[in-house]
């Protein structure tokens, strides 16, 4: 092999790829041995795969977070057997260190001197890979307090003694605390609490507690401990540790638990379609929010991106469209974009509504610019930060991140709802103290409105 | 099953902080180690094994200092035992060139940090099919089977679009570099 070459071209992207032979790789090795420029060339390139393999170049904002999260809360759990050869890093990573740690977060044990007691059975396993390659547990073995299911991919099926039937998907670190709940470590489990002994079946999670008042819901951990609840049937009650504020999640309904002291929470509904856009619990768009326009508290502006609609300030202007294709009336990028909101000064800010809706006229499943998709970060200081730089590196502070898809289990067209709105607070009802927001747009929505509520601090009144 | 012992082997807020350390540290040992294994599933896989050293040895880790190389040593190490283990990666551990590679790039180090500067602006002057390619592959982890059914190609074409994009990427990166060094 020679250098430069398309020899030496193709070896390194084989290399890159996984795919280079050994024959190739032996004569690779020997050049790079030999010939020192080959070697610098070889690592110019190698570094430009890396960097974008690891995710690190700011490229519209998207972070290696929101795409391992994207990987747990997936609509289908259901790993394709292609999907299980390359394992998003974060998340593999992520799944060692809660091993390697036991207990990652620290929640305080349910298990005494009951160790050793049977509270569940391993009933079904499909396409199972433990994370310890020498676990030898089957399809109708016990297991007892104390025990963790830790999945690399596939699914298991456990039956509490309680009645309560959870599904596991990998990968996943499970522990069965009582006869009637458990802590997800990390991961997505699918709950059926269908028998009277079940009910009030809890799921434990980093930040949470989930308790089962009626039949069914799926919870899913991220690495860094964001959680989804989504309840399917019945309601379930999500109690926050530092708070008596319990939100309750009914049928149809889901919650994301951002990690951190706040419990920031966000919901996400589906609207009725209609200009007065109504929703289950979400108030429709107001005029007496601290940034609207008509108090003159705020400002609005697009940071980036390919921005299509007539004017950002739409947004602040108390209504949503008033039909459901009105691009004149929403505001929009291309693809991906920013909104920088300027309150004036630092405020306390409870609470953050944003509303979406799409529908064409006449094709029934286009409702493209529905979606609901974007990371929201704060900052408190009166200086903005570099908006060229990643948000986290220039010093702002992520509230929360919202992909309603994954809400609302979009898998076809017609599962997206058309109007919808997206709801952030804070567990006590405060989500911090900042002057500036930022939307980190993802997908090129029709967006009509967006609330902010809040009350100066108290020194200001 | 693994048992679980109740007693966290770490100190929890020691836990707290390797995680907020390492998270933020890794992608930069991620790019350390595919300078010598490239292979991204292969290099995840040693990132891995890395985290899990790294935090056994917590204890070690001088707080004054950068956590990054740190964590690369280690992850040389790491990267050492897995090469031992695979018969094809053997002789660049017994020939020394991993170890010169690894000392070469850390030579090499500012200058590609100062040329992936123009990464970004790069990547934005890519035709839009080019950066959907790159996202599927690069960001949400697809395989090559789903993009190449999901766009209609063969497995072969999309690695050679991805070889074509990086050549791409690489060739606007140092145009960028020159006409900075001229300004």
């Amino acid at each position: 092999m020679k250098f430069p070459s398309i020899d030496f071209d193709n070896a390194v992207a084989q290399l890159c790829h996984g795919t280079v032979n050994d024959e190739v790789l032996v004569r690779l090795h020997e050049l790079l041995q030999a010939d020192p420029s080959a070697r610098d060339e070889y690592l110019w390139r190698v570094e430009v795969h890396g960097k974008l393999g690891a995710g690190q170049i700011d490229f519209q904002h998207l972070s290696a977070d929101e795409a391992t999260a994207d990987r747990i809360f997936e609509g289908d759990p259901r790993p394709t057997a292609t999907a299980l050869g390359r394992t998003y890093t974060s998340l593999a990573v992520g799944a060692a260190l809660v091993i390697a740690i036991g207990v990652y977060w620290n929640i305080p044990s349910n298990s005494d001197d009951s160790t050793g007691e049977v509270v569940a059975q391993l009933t079904e396993l499909n396409d199972i890979q433990w994370m310890d390659s020498t676990e030898q547990t089957a399809a109708g073995d016990s297991i007892t307090i104390g025990e963790r299911i830790e999945l690399a991919s596939g699914s298991a099926e456990l039956r509490f003694s309680s009645g309560a039937r959870m599904e596991v998907f990998g990968p996943a670190i499970l522990q069965p605390l009582t006869s009637n709940s458990a802590r997800l470590l990390m991961g997505q489990v699918q709950l059926f609490a269908e028998t009277p002994e079940s009910k009030g079946f809890t799921l434990q999670t980093p930040s949470t507690n989930f308790v089962d008042i009626g039949t069914a819901f799926r919870a899913a951990v991220a690495p860094d401990g964001l959680c989804l609840l989504e309840v399917s049937e019945g309601e379930v009650d999500v109690v926050m540790q530092g708070t008596e504020v319990v939100p309750r999640v009914r049928a149809g309904e889901s919650l994301y638990v951002e990690p951190g002291e706040r419990g920031v929470t966000t919901r996400i509904e589906q609207g009725e379609g209609t200009p007065a856009f109504q929703f289950p619990t979400i108030a429709p768009p107001s005029s007496e929010d601290y940034a609207d326009r008509a108090l003159a508290n705020a400002s609005i502006r697009v940071v980036h991106g390919q921005f299509i609609g007539h004017s950002a300030d739409v947004l602040l202007d108390g209504t949503g469209q008033s039909h459901q294709d009105a691009p004149q009336e929403s505001a929009f990028f291309e693809r991906r974009g920013g909104f920088l909101i300027d309150l004036g000064k630092a405020i306390s800010i409870s609470r953050i509504n944003s509303y979406s809706w799409h529908q064409h006229e006449t094709i029934e499943e286009h409702r493209n610019r529905a979606q609901q998709r974007f990371t929201l970060y704060g900052y408190s200081g009166d200086d903005l930060p570099d908006l060229t730089l990643r948000p986290d590196k220039a010093g702002w502070t992520r509230i929360a991140r919202v992909n309603s898809d994954q809400s609302f289990e979009v898998q076809q067209l017609l599962d997206r709802p058309a109007q919808q709105a997206c709801s952030i607070t804070g567990s006590d009802g405060d989500i911090g103290q900042f002057r500036y927001l930022l939307w980190e747009i993802r997908r090129g929505t029709f967006y009509g409105e967006i609330d902010v509520y809040g009350t100066p601090q108290v020194s200001d009144n | 099953m693994n048992e679980n012992t109740d007693q966290p082997r770490f100190n929890p807020a020691d836990q707290q902080e390797f995680l907020r350390v390492f998270l933020a540290n890794e992608r930069e040992i991620l790019r350390y180690v595919v300078a010598l294994v490239p292979n991204l599933a292969d290099a995840q896989e040693i990132v891995q094994k890395t985290a899990v050293v790294l935090l056994e040895k917590f204890d070690q880790y001088d707080r004054s200092r950068p956590f990054a190389p740190w964590g690369c040593r280690f992850a040389l190490n790491v990267t050492r035992q897995w090469m031992a283990r695979r018969a094809r990666w053997k002789a660049l551990l017994e020939s020394g060139l991993a170890e010169e590679l690894a000392l070469r790039r850390d030579q090499l180090q500012a200058e590609f940090d100062a040329r992936l500067n123009h990464l970004n602006e790069c990547m934005n002057k890519l035709p839009e099919n080019q950066r959907d390619l790159i996202d599927g592959y690069y960001f949400q982890q697809s395989d090559v089977e789903s993009l190449a059914g999901q766009t209609k190609r063969t497995v072969e074409a999309i690695y050679k679009s991805l070889q074509r994009i990086r050549r791409q990427l690489r060739d606007c990166i140092e145009s960028a570099q020159r006409e900075e060094a001229t300004v």
